[in-house]
């Protein structure tokens, strides 16, 4: 059974108070959805494997500045940092595209069948989609966060982001289409 | 139809999105990143007997702590051109990850607790700046990244500042005291800046007309305009409390006040009797719908040149303001100093605050009243009335 908030606000209490249990509950919650994140945005697993570990330091260093909020989520807050080491990442050496387009060099949970869409589809013109587009999609689809969350990762409103969630979904429509 | 509402289309995308993206991350790999993090966890938890955790400790090793006596190494042997020319860079820069590892060595290198603070401070201002022109510059993803940076810089800033202050109140030094107050209360005024941003509300300006205020305020994302039958600070912060639920000291740091009255007008800024309202007749409580304002505003704009407010700055020729500036001449403070505790009131136009300081120490007692009323020390000496009971 998924941990709910209040769950996870225990470990960030324990975490913040120096219980390893604690960071290594958090690390069991959300490190694979992590990995996920930013495996989908850089080309090779052991770059993102890298990544991942670099984001989990980083939230340690951070921890202690980590303020719980009634309406704020660690996962968001999680998130910035994943995304923000992945715009660090692209500035070193230039944007890279996250996937070849021969195909996946990761295996797919849960092959998709589904009627009119392929989920291979996505995978496969998911590095056309702006950065911003990539994190909106990500988080709302894939993650089931609301708006709100989103846009604390992003640093803007929740109208904005409705705003890029529509762009990026007509983006990826039109790339779908001229994919199949 | 609305532009987000849902179809069938979408729907099909929206389900393929949610099973995609399903990277999976390899057990081996998960337990050694897993391993290296609590070892990492271990290295910054504070070894004592409650084992709390805090932000001041380190890594037992850490390269980035090596980074700052690289550079002096490096600074010895090549010369500082390098890091010269980093100190423009800006985040998304090659040369910035040099001029933040230049700005740590420097900060390694200073002794003194007090001008390490202030030039932590003057770092974390430099980030906010270099913030500031990316945004401008419309360097979307770039100007995130400054932010981030800004808001760790500031972080470290306060909390050194705040640090040094407390040592420096307990020797009474009076002149580092004054320093590092004003220095923290600058850093706190880019602070709730920051917040106000993210709570949506980017832009906020009230500029006294006729004895009334109009108010233009950008929150999320929407311009907003709307005027208010008074012209003080207060109702003007409270009316944008009302709209945008953002908090007072949030609303101060994004808040500029501008007047085109004359400076006698401004005197009586609280005696609306002699002034003449553009339109008072639209007016429901305080407030009226600005459908018609812009050729008031308009009018009314073209006399700023010739205006001006009795408080502004002299050598500028400005008569904008930010509201943390308040003048000093309206404030009264009374200070009652008790068997080692000081009674403080004070009173800025309809604004009342009383409370309690405890401590006798007229030093403590001037940095209290600087925080909480963003007036100098100098300032505070100035007006207050300072009684020492036997």
């Amino acid at each position: 059974m998924d941990p709910t908030e209040s769950d996870i606000q225990v470990l960030v209490q324990r975490a913040q108070a120096g219980d390893s249990d604690g960071v290594a509950g958090l690390f069991d919650v959300f490190s694979e959805r992590i990995f996920r994140y930013i495996r989908m945005r850089v080309s090779d697993e052991a770059t993102a494997e890298d990544l991942t570990q670099t984001v989990w330091l980083e939230m340690i260093q951070a921890l202690p500045r980590y303020k719980m909020r009634p309406n704020a989520k660690f996962g968001t807050w999680l998130f910035q940092i994943a995304r923000f080491r992945l715009i660090d990442h692209y500035r070193k050496g230039g944007r890279e595209i996250s996937l070849e387009a021969s195909g996946l060099e990761y295996s797919m949970s849960e092959p998709a069948k589904l009627p009119e869409i392929e989920s291979s589809l996505v995978d496969r013109v998911w590095a056309d989609l702006p950065e911003r587009e990539q994190t909106v999609l990500h988080l709302r689809f894939r993650e089931g966060y609301k708006p709100s969350e989103i846009a604390k990762v992003l640093k803007t409103t929740s109208l904005n982001v409705r705003v890029i969630q529509h762009r990026a979904l007509r983006r990826l429509r039109g790339l779908i289409q001229s994919e199949a | 139809m609305s532009l987000f509402n849902r179809t069938d289309k979408d729907a099909n995308l929206k389900a393929a999105l949610s099973r995609s993206g399903q990277a999976q991350f390899k057990a081996e790999a998960k337990a050694r990143i897993k391993q290296n993090m609590l070892q990492a966890f271990e290295s910054v938890t504070v070894r004592g007997v409650d084992r709390s955790y805090k932000q001041s400790t380190r890594f037992t090793i850490n390269f980035s702590h090596m980074i700052p006596v690289i550079i002096a190494i490096v600074l010895l042997v090549t010369g500082v051109g390098t890091a010269v020319a980093s100190d423009s860079a800006r985040p998304g820069d090659w040369l910035f990850p040099v001029d933040r590892a230049v700005e740590t060595t420097r900060l390694t290198l200073t002794l003194r607790d007090t001008d390490r603070a202030k030039l932590s401070a003057k770092i974390a201002e430099e980030r906010e700046q270099e913030r500031l022109e990316l945004k401008s510059e419309n360097q979307e993803t770039e100007a995130e990244a400054a932010d981030e940076h800004t808001n760790r810089a500031l972080d470290n800033a306060i909390e050194t500042v705040d640090g040094v202050l407390a040592k420096q109140i307990e020797k009474g030094n009076d002149g580092a005291i004054q320093a590092l107050t004003n220095v923290s209360l600058k850093l706190r005024a880019i602070q709730d800046r920051h917040e106000a941003e993210d709570a949506g509300l980017t832009e906020a300006e009230a500029r006294i007309i006729n004895g009334r205020t109009k108010i233009d305020l950008e929150f999320n994302d929407q311009h907003m305009t709307y005027w208010i039958d008074v012209t003080d600070e207060a109702s003007v912060i409270a009316s944008i409390q009302v709209k945008t639920n953002v908090t007072e000291e949030q609303i101060k740091a994004v808040l500029k006040i501008e007047s085109e009255d004359s400076p006698d007008d401004n005197e009586n800024e609280n005696d609306n009797s002699n002034s003449t309202p553009p339109s008072n007749n639209n007016v429901n409580n305080g407030e009226r719908d600005d459908s018609d304002e812009t050729e008031d505003s308009d009018r009314n704009s073209n006399q700023n040149s010739n205006v001006n407010n009795s408080e502004a700055d002299d050598d500028s020729g400005n008569n904008s303001r930010n509201v943390n500036a308040k003048p000093v001449a309206r404030w009264q403070i009374e200070v009652r100093v008790e068997s080692n505790k000081a009674k403080v009131e004070t009173r800025s136009g309809s604004v009342e605050q009383t409370w309690v300081i405890g401590s006798a120490d007229r030093a403590s007692i001037l940095a209290d009243i600087a925080t909480r009323t963003g007036l100098t020390m100098a300032e505070i000496e100035s007006i207050w009335s300072y009684e020492v009971e036997d």
